[in-house]
């Protein structure tokens, strides 16, 4: 049997709205395309309400949607968009790297200190983490954020961006090493520098 | 540990990380086992190499510190510990309030 608010489509946009909204911000940092991804997640959900089981709740149904929603959004812009593909860019990480493959010292990570869990509570360092994810290549973002936020599995990924599995581990690797330099120099190596 | 045994010990790793791969190759390494399937071997190199190398030591501890603060920052997103400032604007509530009654009647 169907829960009371499954029937009651018209209450939806008062109960999860806002948190839907939220999550397609947090993902796409871009207010009307994340207005319309919530829309089109409510129409999705109408669509298909008969085939809500109700096993899960009508938030995780609802969230399982606006991620395939993300995803075709991904595939979409990927297509329209320039080849900008996942190509290695000048600030690849072969930069922290002397020619004989070990660190350069200037480029070596940092020390975080003991405790760098501590940085965690601080509202800041989340600004900073998402303005760090933001200054990711489009793309590397993107399949990064999916694979490591929403748990999208690999061969999915690889499918929707047309990648090899192998591109997919040196763009993931990619993401990790911008992102922790980032984070090295905006926010550990702030006293210092 | 005498202070020669010691020393001993830190050659000793030294030159056992010496005859991994290097730190990049290393590093590729790492990044790759937070995605799951690497090979026994490259576990073994990565261990190793990590025995005499600080630097990538480092690098390991702050991915995984990257890892645990990206799923805390998720789940405070999902909790609504944080962007609760963040809404949808009235007239977007409006357009997909009136959308929605649209896909219904269908």
């Amino acid at each position: 049997m169907l829960k009371q608010s499954t029937q009651n489509p018209e209450k939806w946009l008062d109960e999860h709205g806002d948190y839907l909204f939220r999550y397609a911000m947090f993902r796409l940092n871009d207010q009307s395309l994340a207005e319309d991804i919530v829309q089109e997640t409510f129409l999705s959900a109408l669509r298909a309400i008969d085939s809500f089981a109700g096993k899960s709740t009508e938030r995780t149904w609802f969230v399982s949607i606006l991620k395939n929603k993300i995803i075709d959004y991904y595939r979409k812009v990927g297509r329209q968009g320039k080849k900008v593909d996942l190509s290695f860019r000048d600030d690849d990480d072969s930069d922290d790297f002397q020619e004989n493959g070990f660190w350069k010292m200037d480029r070596a990570p940092s020390d975080w200190g003991d405790t760098p869990e501590k940085a965690m509570e601080k509202k800041e360092f989340y600004e900073i983490l998402q303005k760090c994810l933001d200054l990711l290549p489009e793309r590397i973002s993107q399949v990064f954020t999916l694979r490591q936020i929403d748990g999208i599995n690999s061969k999915k990924i690889c499918k929707e961006f047309e990648i090899s599995s192998s591109n997919l581990w040196v763009t993931l690797h990619r993401a990790r090493s911008q992102l922790r330099r980032c984070l090295d120099i905006n926010w550990f190596g702030l006293e210092e520098k | 540990m005498s202070k020669v045994t010691m020393k001993m010990n830190q050659i000793l790793m030294a030159v056992m990380s010496r005859l991994t791969p290097s730190c990049d190759i290393i590093t590729h390494k790492i990044s790759e086992s937070m995605d799951g399937k690497i090979s026994l071997r490259d576990k073994l190199e990565i261990r190793i190499h990590l025995l005499g190398c600080n630097l990538c030591t480092r690098y390991r501890d702050q991915l995984l510190i990257i890892q645990d603060m990206l799923n805390k920052y998720t789940k405070d997103v999902e909790h609504e510990q944080i962007l609760t400032d963040v809404s949808l604007s009235e007239t977007a509530r409006e357009r997909i309030r009136r959308n929605l009654e649209q896909g219904k009647n269908k």
